[in-house]
């Protein structure tokens, strides 16, 4: 059997960077990645195959989690073949990295220090970080050249210390409403933040530059633009003749000794059972499932799961807390040609409350509602009371809201605390396809995230009316973002109260390491995307210099 | 989030025999003809928009419903529904648009038949925006009667599938 260096379970952001080092340093690299190997001939802005079934991920009849909600005081568990609720998030090489929208925000160096700024808040389990930012910043700056960021650097209060005075690619080209936003941000003397993104301008090596599709988020990047741990790691990482990539192989069980990681269990597409050795394991298969992988790979030795010896495995899972909200533009607003305009970004944002002197605060970022045009009509089928219109007032109503507006959506988000009642658990009465149990995620919010979503959401709704918009709606949602998933794997320097060290290595098994966005103990209150590209570059420095 | 948009209710209209999966995939050409004449009474031709018929409804349904990635409670749906539908409206067929327009109103007034209604007008609007690859929206023809720009590249292969 061959045995290679280093074998990483999954290849998205968490993953790409330690092939990308560690193949760079003569290192046997193996990846094995659960969904099939694509490339950017195969993408296309297919709103059926992308968004509307599942086919990069699995079929959740066959493959599903259990999602343990708060029903009138009972946890109860609900399959989701039943409610359709998929937590899966793009089975393919390069993982979810593939679909993101890569709104890029890095932390801040007071969100690795939450518990020391803010102190305690009551049911949350808030933590410090065990680094700092300025250890993380060096990386943070390779992810900009390397994985690629465009933008401009927005100047205000909360501004965070960079190294390099600019992003690594000029910023991408805007749509005109962003002038309404701007005034309207200069009117109320709030800062217009320009969102860096994570989509080259220009072309970099087999990767050309953003041709602005208007189909980016949900979709892979048919120019290979869009920063994916594939596009931007991985083919590079491949040419080094170092990287083996088995797609369609589906890890169930790790093995071991006392104190090493020994083997990798997997399924091969046909359902065939494989194993693979290696020196050192990488786990990288987004949150759930690492977490999931590591309590299924229980043996004599661990018995409440691999890395488990402090019981924290699984535990204080975090996703990003907030809502959404929206309003309308017409022709009152922008003329048609302006109003019109395809495929350019607003990457506008107000971070201006992401701390607040009484409590931590978050991020708005603003964009126009998806050009999915199945979606967009699906929307529109209820009438104001809730009656299902049909015939020509559907007709009409859908004629109408395609022609003659645009709506201008925002996200919020805050940061999920971490809580006793927001984990990821294995149950033998749920198993999957393979005969292997699932994983169960109890998604209990803790009552700040709705807060400071509604805190946030009152000054996006002063945004929108200083811009004019009609219609603004918003929507806080105690609910998970089911595609933003971290934690379960904390990492810390005690190995009491952690399941990783600071070097995203297990406390228990010195040849493992988890990667994905597990080890965070607090998520920041934006997307993980950046933090997970850039810790796991600082893990393969680290891995480097041991092995 | 994808939360299911669609909830089955107990049968209100049903008096028809419940199909099983063998007979679902057999399903008869007069049962393409009710959902055909239905969807056509739910996306009529309009000053501005194309017809059911226009757009090719049923070509598009034939096609993915007998894909593996179709919802399979949604597909059961969609044809018992047809079958109930014909048994409590058995003059459908041959009536005039005005009678057909009121029959379809009558069953949109039982949970039951809302709930079928809903999905034909789910898959029916997936049937008029998707790409023309899947055998609706033909020549584009709903995309251009909304100015939707799609983006690119269009599907070669449908469902993704690696060329």
């Amino acid at each position: 059997m061959m045995k290679y260096d280093i074998c990483i379970i999954g290849s998205g952001a968490g993953a790409g960077p330690i092939a990308f080092e560690l193949t760079k340093a003569g290192k046997k690299v193996v990846i094995l990645e659960k969904g099939a190997i694509y490339n950017e001939k195969d993408f296309s802005k297919d709103e059926i195959a992308f968004v509307r079934r599942n086919i990069i991920t699995p079929n959740l009849e066959d493959e599903y989690h259990t999602i343990e909600e708060d029903i009138d005081g009972v946890w109860t568990k609900f399959p989701t073949y039943e409610t359709g609720w998929s937590f899966w998030n793009g089975n393919i090489l390069g993982g979810s990295s593939n679909l993101m929208s890569g709104y890029f925000h890095r932390l801040k160096p007071n969100d690795f220090k939450l518990k020391t700024v803010y102190g305690d808040y009551k049911g949350a389990n808030i933590v410090d970080w065990p680094i700092s930012y300025e250890e993380l910043e060096p990386f943070y700056t390779k992810v900009e050249k390397e994985v690629g960021v465009s933008g401009r650097v927005t100047k205000y209060k909360h501004q965070e210390p960079r190294s390099e005075k600019n992003y690594a690619y000029p910023a991408l080209e805007v749509h005109p409403i962003t002038k309404l936003f701007d005034k309207a941000c200069e009117k109320l003397d709030f800062t217009s933040y320009e969102v860096p993104r994570a989509i080259i301008s220009k072309s970099k090596e087999h990767r050309n530059a953003c041709y602005y599709s208007n189909y980016c988020g949900s979709y892979p990047c048919s120019s290979g633009a869009k920063g994916s741990s594939r596009a931007s790691l991985l083919v590079s990482s491949l040419k080094t003749g170092n990287l083996t990539i088995k797609a369609n192989s589906f890890v169930y069980k790790l093995d071991s000794t006392k104190n090493r990681v020994t083997k990798a269990y997997y399924y091969t597409k046909e359902g065939n059972k494989k194993e693979l050795e290696a020196k050192l394991f990488v786990v990288a298969a987004q949150a759930v499932e690492s977490s999931r992988l590591l309590l299924n790979s229980k043996n004599n030795y661990h018995p409440k799961g691999l890395a488990n010896s402090s019981g924290q495995l699984g535990r204080n899972m975090i996703f990003t807390g907030g809502g959404i909200g929206s309003g309308e533009f017409d022709l009152s607003n922008l003329t048609k040609d302006e109003l019109f305009t395809q495929g350019l970004f607003v990457n506008r944002a107000l971070k201006d409350w992401y701390f607040t002197k009484e409590f931590k605060g978050g991020t708005v970022d603003f964009l126009f509602e998806h050009a999915n045009p199945i979606k967009r009509a699906n929307s529109l089928r209820y009438d104001k009371n809730g009656n299902l219109l049909f015939g020509k007032a559907l007709q009409d109503k859908i004629y109408e809201n395609f022609t003659s507006k645009r709506v201008l959506n925002f996200e919020i988000f805050t940061d999920w605390m971490p809580n006793d009642n927001c984990f990821v658990s294995v149950d033998e009465k749920y198993k999957d396809k393979y005969g292997v149990p699932v994983a169960n995620i109890r998604i209990g919010a803790h009552e700040q995230n709705v807060k400071v979503g509604d805190f946030l959401a009152k000054k996006a709704m002063k945004v929108l009316v200083q811009m004019g918009a009609k219609n603004i709606d918003v929507n806080i949602s105690p609910l998970p973002s089911a595609n933003l998933q971290a934690g379960g794997c904390r990492f810390g320097n005690d190995p009491k109260t952690s399941v990783l060290n600071k070097y995203c290595q297990s406390h228990d098994l010195r040849n493992l390491f988890v990667t994905d966005g597990s080890f965070m103990p607090t998520g920041g209150s934006v997307p993980h995307t950046w933090t997970i590209y850039a810790n796991s570059f600082r893990v393969a420095e680290f891995i480097k210099t041991i092995f | 989030m994808k939360r299911r948009e669609f909830i089955l209710s107990t049968a209100l209209i049903s008096l028809s025999k419940t199909l099983n999966s063998k007979e679902l995939e057999q399903y008869d050409i007069n049962s393409w003809l009710i959902l055909e004449e239905v969807l056509e009474i739910l996306f009529p031709k309009t000053n501005t928009m194309p017809s059911s018929k226009e757009f090719l409804a049923i070509k598009y349904l034939k096609e993915v419903t007998s894909h593996y990635s179709f919802d399979k409670e949604d597909k059961k749906l969609l044809f018992q529904g047809s079958l109930d539908f014909y048994d409590a409206f058995p003059k459908f067929l041959v009536s005039n648009k005005k009678e057909k327009e009121d029959f379809v109103k009558r069953a949109n007034r039982s949970s039951y038949g809302q709930e079928w209604i809903n999905i034909l007008i789910y898959y029916g609007i997936e049937a008029m925006l998707s790409d023309p690859i899947y055998g609706g929206n033909k020549d584009e023809i709903a995309w251009k009667s909304l100015n939707h720009e799609t983006g690119k590249p269009q599907p070669k292969q449908k469902y993704a599938k690696v060329i």
